[in-house]
């Protein structure tokens, strides 16, 4: 999957994820008329509730050194010490690095003595990586069809403009 | 053809590459011309755009309603800020879920690639958390795909 961000804007530090409860009272503003009509709306909401998580992880893959974390991670499990190292950061560079990712839901730790060694979260990267392939998907089968429409179209004569 | 990119840009920009083989007057009046968006503005098989109505200068509106066999339905209303045959159109536009969506702003660009077209679109939300949603709904271009990939997911 293709997932480059082109500048690097670091994401806001401290935001708030917004709560479910922010989400929640949508589901009575939407008229549900109709059982053809709530599979659009629930689908609509499933979404709403996996979203915040989504704009955290697009905001911390936004900085280069984060991805590349993400790449080691995606290696195998590896402490901040590993992490920082290839770097040339400081341990609290690193740390503040992984905390975003962390936050994002993109990498969680585990206790291991006096050790909190980092691994990639799957559920965070899947989710991300399934809305991106359902957008990219979309857009595919609507350009695939325009192959075909622009391939009916007659070229335009000129001095015939609208 | 080159297979279609789409990537981020920042925290509010989403940013989709395609090439044609058609040269861009022909994908431009694919963009504007109601009779050729109903051909291809569809999504996944089964929806179809009873109403597409497009008015294709600055200031000018469109609204397209899509519809599939099972009785769903959405639609998308938008405004043209700038048309610049057969090279640039830049509008906005929200879906209505049936609540309205935050605008997301648009310019497509359309460049002579050899005999064909490079067309860039480049989409810019208010923030991350509307991009962010946008991608959740899949709304830009054919939403519909998302849904029925969801229907499997629920």
């Amino acid at each position: 999957m293709q997932l480059a961000t082109a500048n690097g804007t670091a994401p806001e530090r401290g935001r708030e994820h917004p709560q479910i409860t922010d989400i929640r009272p949508n589901l009575a503003t939407h008229s549900l008329d109709g059982a053809k009509f709530c599979l659009t709306i629930n689908i609509h909401l499933y979404k709403l509730y996996v979203m915040h998580d989504l704009d955290a992880a697009f905001s911390a893959l936004a900085d280069p050194t984060r991805r590349a974390i993400l790449g080691r991670l995606a290696k195998g499990e590896a402490t901040v010490n590993e992490l920082a190292e290839p770097f040339e950061m400081t341990q609290p560079a690193i740390s503040q690095h992984l905390k975003v990712l962390e936050d994002a839901g993109l990498i969680v730790r585990r206790v291991d003595g006096t050790k909190r060694p980092r691994r990639l979260a799957m559920a965070g990267i899947e989710a991300m990586d399934q809305w991106l392939a359902m957008l990219r998907k979309a857009l595919e089968t609507n350009y695939d069809r325009l192959d075909e429409v622009l391939a009916g179209m007659e070229p335009r004569k000129k001095g015939k403009e609208r | 053809m080159s297979k279609m990119t789409l990537r981020t840009e920042g925290d509010t920009h989403l940013i989709v590459t395609r090439r044609f083989a058609a040269p861009p007057e022909a994908v431009y009046r694919a963009h504007t011309d109601p009779k050729l968006i109903q051909k291809w503005l569809l999504g996944p098989d089964g929806w179809t755009m009873p109403v597409c109505i497009n008015e294709a200068k600055a200031g000018g509106k469109f609204r397209y309603e899509w519809t599939n066999d099972k009785g769903g339905g959405f639609h998308i209303t938008g405004e043209y800020l700038e048309l610049e045959p057969y090279t640039r159109i830049v509008h906005v536009e929200r879906m209505h879920l049936p609540d309205a969506t935050p605008d997301n702003h648009i310019e497509t660009r359309f460049e002579a690639d050899g005999a064909g077209t490079l067309m860039t679109m480049r989409m810019t939300l208010p923030d991350g958390k509307t991009r962010a949603a946008m991608l959740a709904t899949g709304m830009e271009r054919g939403m519909e795909a998302s849904y029925v990939r969801l229907e499997g997911m629920l």
